[in-house]
């Protein structure tokens, strides 16, 4: 009888011990779940041709990545059963503000507007970032800042975003200025269907600004 | 004793199997299961053949060359698939390659129609930006537009205007082959047009 007690006990100990794991990792280990994302799918639609060729940059300084806290390849976060956090990487493996680099670059190829792209890091001064915009040649070079850029799965998604576009002439002169931001100040932010296409949308309203699309155009 | 042995390894070995069983992908189309994405490739592939052979060439003299350029998997992937949550890559990479497939496969169509005298593919991913450097060399080229999964259209460019003309096809043709069918008739009806506004 003692021992049959105790098979019961290693049963329910094992079946909570299995429960647990698969609460905490989902699939295991192993992990069919996807901790990654690839914001370089994030094309953003864009309504109008720019006139001329462009080279575009984007900056990562996120407060966390910028003071080196978390990784340039850094997300967002994935939550478990109880609300505990893993991190969520670039599933490329290359800083965030490179795979968003290519979605904006791609996003204006789309539209048969030739586009290229610089590779700045976060500690790049603004003359580094403007020398570096001066080493290729177009006539007009957009830099996106990423202030934020994070999004947090726990039941559903949030997305929050705070960018920044600034579009210079060939000679590094500053033309216009716009931010897009959703970042509540009540600190809750809407769900989103998924954290890609909330990206492409936050790209597509900042680069669709008047101050950003007139700055490319001479006429619509 | 003996049964709560056996008892502990069928929990464990269930839960294991439900593990694994839940992280495992499974492919469809077309109403199919398939256990691999390649098998549903081969399936899709299939099908696509099947309404290849329900086009009928349309009536009169071929004209000319024509390219079509359409969108590569990597343009799909980005801008073809509706995502919900957090996408498995080798989902989106089994959609971006399906619909690659669908939309290179109207060369086939195209060949079929024989609403031109050669018909050359090319898959790029800017399609709208290919096409305009290479219609000078065409007669016509045609090329799929595709800004997000429900915003997809297909352009024809010709001289001597070179203006995008959009290709339909009937809505209320039925799916398959008279769906195709109706496509390669406006192709054809737009290029008549065309030749009658050269030959004025």
């Amino acid at each position: 009888m003692q021992e049959q007690i105790k098979y019961i006990k290693l049963l329910i100990l094992l079946s909570l011990t299995l429960s647990t794991l698969l609460l905490l990792g989902g699939c295991g280990g192993s992990s069919a779940i996807n901790r990654t994302a690839n914001y370089s799918y994030a094309w953003p639609s864009i309504s109008y041709q720019p006139s001329s060729d462009l080279t575009v940059g984007i900056i990562d300084k996120r407060l966390y990545v910028v003071s080196g806290r978390n990784k340039e390849t850094f997300v967002g976060l994935m939550r478990g059963g109880f609300g505990n956090p893993w991190y969520m990487s670039t599933e490329s493996g290359e800083p965030l503000a490179k795979d968003i680099a290519h979605a904006v670059v791609s996003g204006f190829m789309n539209t048969g507007t030739n586009t290229n792209m610089v590779v700045l890091s976060p500690n790049m001064s603004q003359e580094d970032i403007l020398d570096k915009f001066a080493s290729v040649k177009s006539a007009r070079k957009i830099l996106i800042t990423l202030n934020e850029w994070k999004s947090d799965t726990f039941r559903t998604i949030t997305f929050v975003y705070d960018l920044t576009a600034e579009v210079y002439d060939d000679k590094g002169v500053l033309m216009s200025r716009c931010t897009e931001e959703n970042i509540s100040t009540s600190g809750k932010n809407m769900p989103v269907t998924s954290a890609i296409d909330a990206g492409r949308e936050a790209l597509g309203r900042l680069l669709g600004n008047e101050a950003v699309s007139k700055a490319l155009i001479l006429s619509k | 004793m003996f049964n709560n042995k056996v008892t502990m390894a069928i929990v464990a070995l269930s839960m294991l199997a439900l593990c694994l069983s839940g992280c495992g992908n499974t492919y469809s189309y077309n109403g199919k299961s398939y256990s691999s994405a390649e098998d549903a490739h081969a399936g899709h592939i299939e099908y696509l053949r099947s309404i290849e052979a329900g086009i009928v060439p349309v009536a009169g003299n071929p004209s000319g060359r024509a390219l079509l350029v359409t969108p590569s998997q990597k343009t799909c992937e980005a801008l073809g698939v509706t995502r919900k949550g957090h996408a498995e890559g080798e989902i989106v990479q089994y959609i971006g390659k399906s619909l690659e497939d669908d939309y290179s496969f109207f060369l086939n169509f195209l060949n079929k129609g024989n609403v031109f005298k050669t018909v050359t593919g090319e898959i790029s991913d800017f399609p709208r930006q290919r096409a305009r450097e290479a219609s000078k060399e065409y007669d016509a080229t045609i090329y799929l537009d595709m800004q997000s999964a429900s915003q997809v259209s297909w352009v024809l460019i010709s001289p001597p205007d070179n203006k995008p003309k959009q290709i339909n096809m009937d809505s209320m043709a039925a799916p398959g082959a008279p769906k195709i069918q109706s496509w390669i008739n406006d192709v054809h009806n737009k290029m008549t047009e065309v030749e009658q506004c050269r030959s004025k």
